[in-house]
């Protein structure tokens, strides 16, 4: 089997609240390959954040911890290790960039010490080289005269900046992987577009992989060369996002793209959403979690956990309507569309 | 013409921050809301578009300018008039945890209005399941707290509160972001549901240019305080005139990989209102720029038929 860069297999984790343990995450099982963009889809509390943490083994311990599965970087089980040795890939192997990048950078210091620090553990440089990396890392993200801007604080820069400077943040150390959770949901639309630019054009210059988690469709399409939607913790279905974008096969994909008004559209549609809303974690369904809210849910739905169904070239999901023995989707659908 | 609701001539909104700086939020701007209609309004964080929102219905005084609500001008109305316009125009916030008292019931919550304008005697509690039910929640959840519910349906109860005066005209400020994608289609339907059947008018104040298009008869572009452009919606997207509102809807990523546009990223941030570029506020950033733009402050006029636009080049 050939070695994947990051590979989650059945990936579990549980959080403890008052109310109970909280099962966040519940068996995600997806790789990322080396120099590719995988976007990680879904709505709120849908688990892609907690998936994110636990490749970079941030998850608060306790009230979270890992019940089962495992990541593997590099042929690493990166979950496993002590956190002296993780220490050595998270900052050098794999970057992350946060969503608010007001709440990600020290207001207390300055810009460029910021930018180095993981470089200058690892690398044990002199401070002038130090500088000099600082600077280069500044140029690359675009940022205007970096050699004033390298001793300026964070306060100093706008938004879309600031995420200019977290991003050279998790690029300093050459990683091979980045992880960007929402890293433009809080910025307005002329600076995300800004911001995509930026990515897309780093990761095919460094030969990056980028592992992007957001909510929007439209970064998806534009950024990501395969995506992984996910409801209530597990994965509904992955694929190129070319295919999943021109086939979708779960009704939960169905459903967020029908949701969704276009820019495009020439006549005015009426909106179809997804009535109800997502189920409760503390007690997750029996079986398919989708199943309260899909308009093609049958009895074993309910009942079972459905099989995953592969379409070709990695396309997978996770539905019983894909089983030999269920009705045949495209006549289930005509009769949807027929009804909304 | 008599379908006019609300009309906004040159109104402006200054903020005195210190002894020697103002803050130009809204600097001169007009339009009409024509009634049964929906307005959007976009325009990136800081452009002035919720000062703009909040200045129209008397949540703050205006600096200059005026606005006629039905022809009289709601900065000058007094005792009666005042508590008639409160009910006349509703509106709905943005963050609906922020804006929910925790403490009080939903049915509390929903007849505040009613018990202010004296509406609800004896029928109260009617009212409220009334409304609850209009909007897709249970009359029973009249007795929970705000905490208790989602975000969407916390939303849903915003939307019972404004409309239990029974208003006619709308402001909803970013209704929808705070919301997941799925749960943002059933708020803006039942939006358009609502409007269908009581006739309302919306101001509908929004950066998702996608969802303001769908929801909006026309839209309005702001930047830096000022309306650049103001046209129909379809029209706006298939025809835009100023530069700004070119490069905003490039901007927008379309849900669709077999789609590949050519982009206009517009360089740099958004200026600080504190310190406005002489002349066209978007001359720093506009790729089209000529000298003119900085001398000179480019005229608000009709284009086309019903299509307003700020912008020298058109003169060229």
């Amino acid at each position: 089997m050939k070695e994947h860069l990051l590979s989650i297999e059945n990936l579990k984790v549980n959080f403890k609240t008052y109310g109970g343990e909280v099962q966040a995450v519940r068996g995600v099982t997806f790789h990322v390959e080396k120099g590719e963009t995988v976007a990680i889809v879904g709505e709120s509390g849908c688990g892609k954040s907690v998936t994110a943490q636990a490749i970079m083994g941030l998850i608060p311990n306790p009230p979270g911890r890992i019940v089962d599965g495992k990541v593997v970087f590099e042929g690493t089980e990166i979950s496993k290790l002590p956190k002296k040795e993780l220490l050595g890939i998270r900052g050098t192997q794999i970057g992350m960039v946060f969503q608010d990048p007001m709440t990600a950078l020290n207001p207390t210091m300055k810009v460029g010490a910021q930018i180095v620090e993981g470089f200058v553990r690892s690398q044990k440089v002199s401070r002038e080289e130090a500088k000099k990396r600082a600077i280069e890392m500044l140029r690359l993200v675009g940022i205007p005269d970096p050699e004033q801007r390298v001793d300026q604080y964070p306060h100093q820069f706008s938004g879309g900046m600031r995420q200019r400077v977290v991003i050279a943040i998790a690029l300093a150390c050459n990683p091979k992987l980045v992880i960007a959770d929402e890293p433009t949901t809080a910025l307005d639309v002329t600076i995300q577009a800004q911001i995509l630019d930026l990515l897309k054009q780093l990761q095919e210059e460094q030969e990056l992989a980028v592992v992007i988690i957001t909510h929007d469709l439209g970064v998806v399409a534009e950024i990501a060369h395969r995506m992984v939607v996910m409801y209530a913790g597990m994965v509904v279905e992955t694929g190129t996002v070319e295919e999943v974008f021109a086939n979708p096969r779960h009704p939960y994909t169905w459903g967020l793209m029908r949701s969704l008004p276009r820019l495009d559209e020439s006549e005015k549609q009426r909106l179809v959403p997804i009535e109800g809303a997502p189920p409760d974690l503390f007690n997750p369904p029996a079986g398919c979690a989708f199943a309260a809210r899909c308009d093609f849910a049958m009895e074993i739905c309910k009942q079972q956990m459905p099989p995953t169904t592969t379409f070709g070239e990695g396309h997978e999901a996770v539905c019983w309507l894909h089983d030999e023995r269920a009705p045949r989707i495209d006549e289930l659908v005509a009769a949807g569309r027929q009804d909304s | 013409m008599s379908d006019v609701l609300l009309e906004v001539r040159d109104l402006k909104k200054h903020f005195s921050m210190s002894s020697d700086f103002v803050l130009k939020a809204v600097d001169g701007v007009s339009f009409s809301i024509r009634k049964g209609e929906t307005l959007g309004l976009v325009g990136e964080s800081g452009c002035g578009k919720s000062t703009l929102g909040r200045t129209l219905i008397r949540l703050y005084e205006n600096t200059d300018g005026e606005v006629l609500y039905k022809g009289k001008n709601v900065h000058q109305l007094r005792g009666k008039e005042v508590n008639q316009f409160n009910r006349d125009v509703q509106m709905i916030f943005q963050a609906p945890q922020a804006s929910l008292n925790p403490r009080m019931t939903v049915e509390d919550i929903v007849a505040e209005g009613l018990d202010i304008h004296g509406l609800g005697r004896g029928k109260r509690r009617e009212r409220v399941a009334e409304l609850l039910e209009l909007v897709g929640l249970h009359k029973d959840h009249a007795q929970r707290y705000p905490h208790e519910f989602s975000g969407g349906q916390r939303q849903r109860i915003g939307i019972a509160r404004a409309l239990a005066v029974e208003p006619e005209f709308i402001i909803a400020d970013e209704p929808i972001s705070a919301l997941d994608v799925s749960i943002q289609a059933q708020v803006v339907n039942l939006l358009e549901d609502l409007q269908q059947e009581r006739g309302l008018t919306y101001l509908f104040i929004a950066h998702d240019l996608s969802m303001v298009k769908h929801i909006s008869n026309r839209i309005g572009v702001m930047y830096l305080g000022k309306m650049v452009e103001m046209a129909p919606s379809g029209e706006l997207y298939a025809e835009p005139l100023h530069p700004y509102t070119r490069a905003l809807l490039s901007s927008v990523p379309v849900p669709d990989p077999t789609i590949k546009r050519e982009r206009i990223v517009l360089q740099g941030d958004l200026p600080s209102p504190a310190n406005k570029p002489s002349g066209c506020g978007f001359r720093t950033r506009c790729p089209l720029a000529v000298p003119r733009c900085a001398e000179a402050e480019p005229m608000w006029k009709q284009a086309k038929p019903d299509h307003w636009v700020a912008c020298h080049l058109l003169d060229m």
